[in-house]
């Protein structure tokens, strides 16, 4: 590929990514064309994370920088495609732009890149890191397929589905940084089936303003609860046994992730400190006595920078 | 409802009764509980009566009135002065189209086509056609404001988030031909509304 020749990992962007700090300070700075600030397609992909993922931004800063700016590219394409679900109002546009993103993808193998900052800056990593058009092309597919049904039937399909969006993506991530380890690879799937499932009960309130359920039909039957109740934003004792049920399962996950921390490759725990968002989720959601509507879970945790660092430095996730 | 049943019940059990069962005890029914639902007859005495004379002669009613009036004169009018004060619009509010540009100041639109395909009222006419430098972008974007319905897919159909619906609806032309917009006029509403679409556009999306 011509661009993995001039792909520097090793970032010029980085200055770019200070400047940006210092515009950020006035977040409604007029538009300008001519801008004073140099805005490459990394730090396009870096202002697109910040603004829409602004945890995972943080945990994208602690990766060393060797591997930040493809970690950047494969965070914004991520959000490219989270984005779909909540912006069409009707599926068939929601195929056509997931077509689109797939399109792009196999474009971007065949080298001849779309020319949006995004794809360009994912060209850019994958020649270089060699990364698996696989994990992309699943990360699109369960999320295609999530826009056909807006519901799951059983906690199993959502373990599948948060296998496929988030474990890819720390799959992408271990490749980045180097590591090709089955043990880390295990715990990146566990990682991100728990961040699925902390997702899915997150969301609960959103998804029920636009009147969905995401909760596995299985769980409800089982707690006799009518979706309505949900979508009404009721919580009852049933719905907080569900909802203990479900955050039990991730719980599960993430301890079994964390448990084979032992056995992983160095440098692993960088892809995984997110894990801290999952476990900051959960152990609020108990304060809370698992009502998932309490106005508390919809708080920014304000210590998040300082845990992941401090997770960092005890090389820990 | 079972009352109603029972009455119902009533005559035909009379009949009944009144052909060959003249034994059969019928239950007595006793109506005492009416309640009276429409206006009450003003009363006609004497206090009653002297307590209205009373109110028209003092104008109570007219007091009242000249209050709420009062009330009125001293709340927050209803109405606001338009051309210089605007009503609030929701951020998903659907207005004049623009065509964005990335910060670097290259257009966004990247000719896929997907609005074109996707335009309910096939208001959008595009021509593209690839540059020296290799990228593809359009040549000709039009758009006939005279056809377009605004509901709002193009902007939905877009996977780059060129096209969008801003938060102007003040843009009233003389003549008709005005209304068919091209590129150039697209472009130039997406940099003077840029500030406004980019905070509409904002929100946390992930969690969800």
């Amino acid at each position: 590929m011509n661009l993995s020749k001039q792909y520097m990992p090793l970032p010029k962007h980085l200055s770019e990514i200070m400047m940006l700090f210092c515009k950020h300070n006035n977040l409604r700075q007029p538009f300008r064309l001519k801008s004073t600030v140099k805005c490459s397609d990394i730090s396009y992909c870096v202002d697109l994370v910040r603004k829409s993922d602004y945890e995972n931004y943080l945990g994208t800063l602690l990766l060393p920088k060797s591997s930040q700016r493809a970690a950047f590219a494969i965070r914004a394409f991520n959000i490219e495609l989270a984005q779909v679900r909540d912006t069409v109002s009707e599926r068939r546009i929601g195929l056509m732009r997931m077509q689109f993103l797939k399109d792009a993808m196999d474009k971007i193998y065949q080298s001849e890149i779309p020319n949006t900052p995004v794809a360009t800056e994912l060209a850019g990593a994958c020649g270089y890191y060699k990364l698996s058009k696989r994990w992309f092309h699943r990360m699109i597919d369960a999320r295609t397929s999530l826009l056909h049904s807006d519901s799951f039937n059983t906690v199993k399909d959502v373990e599948d589905y948060a296998e496929n969006v988030n474990s890819s993506l720390y799959y992408l991530l271990l490749e980045c940084l180097g590591i090709k380890n089955i043990h880390s690879d295990h715990a990146a799937s566990h990682l991100g089936k728990a961040q699925g499932i902390v997702t899915v009960l997150r969301a609960s309130p959103y998804h029920a303003s636009v009147r969905q359920v995401q909760i596995p039909m299985e769980i409800l039957t089982k707690h006799k609860i009518s979706q309505e109740d949900i979508i009404r934003g009721k919580s009852s004792q049933p719905l907080k046994d569900a909802v203990f049920e479900l955050a039990s399962t991730a719980n599960l996950h993430l301890t079994k992730s964390r448990s084979l921390m032992s056995s992983l490759p160095q440098g692993c725990y960088l892809a995984f400190l997110n894990a801290c968002v999952c476990d900051h989720y959960l152990k609020s959601l108990q304060k809370v006595d698992f009502n998932i509507f309490d106005g508390k879970l919809q708080q920014k945790n304000p210590l998040l920078a300082y845990q992941m660092f401090i997770k960092k430095l005890r090389r820990q996730y | 409802m079972a009352t109603l049943k029972i009455f119902c019940a009533r005559s035909t059990l009379q009949r009944l009764t009144k052909q060959n069962l003249a034994s059969i005890s019928v239950l007595p029914q006793n109506r005492s509980h009416f309640k009276q639902v429409g206006q009450q007859p003003p009363s006609l005495e004497w206090k009653p009566i002297m307590d209205r004379a009373a109110g028209s002669v003092f104008w109570n009613e007219l007091l009242k009135g000249l209050g709420i009036c009062l009330g009125m004169i001293l709340k927050e009018p209803a109405n606001i002065n338009y051309p210089f004060e605007k009503g609030p619009l929701s951020p998903r509010f659907r207005g004049e189209h623009a065509l964005r540009r990335y910060p670097s100041g290259e257009e966004r639109c990247i000719a896929c086509k997907l609005c074109e395909a996707i335009c309910p009222a096939q208001a959008i006419t595009i021509e593209a056609e690839t540059r020296a430098d290799g990228s593809r972008r359009t040549t000709r974007y039009d758009i006939d404001m005279t056809k377009c319905i605004y509901c709002g897919f193009c902007q939905e159909a877009c996977p780059v988030d060129a096209i969008v619906e801003g938060p102007n609806f003040e843009y009233s032309t003389e003549t008709r031909e005005e209304l068919l917009y091209n590129k150039e006029k697209l472009l130039s509403n997406g940099d003077k509304w840029e500030p406004e679409i980019a905070a509409n556009l904002q929100s946390d999306y992930l969690y969800r």
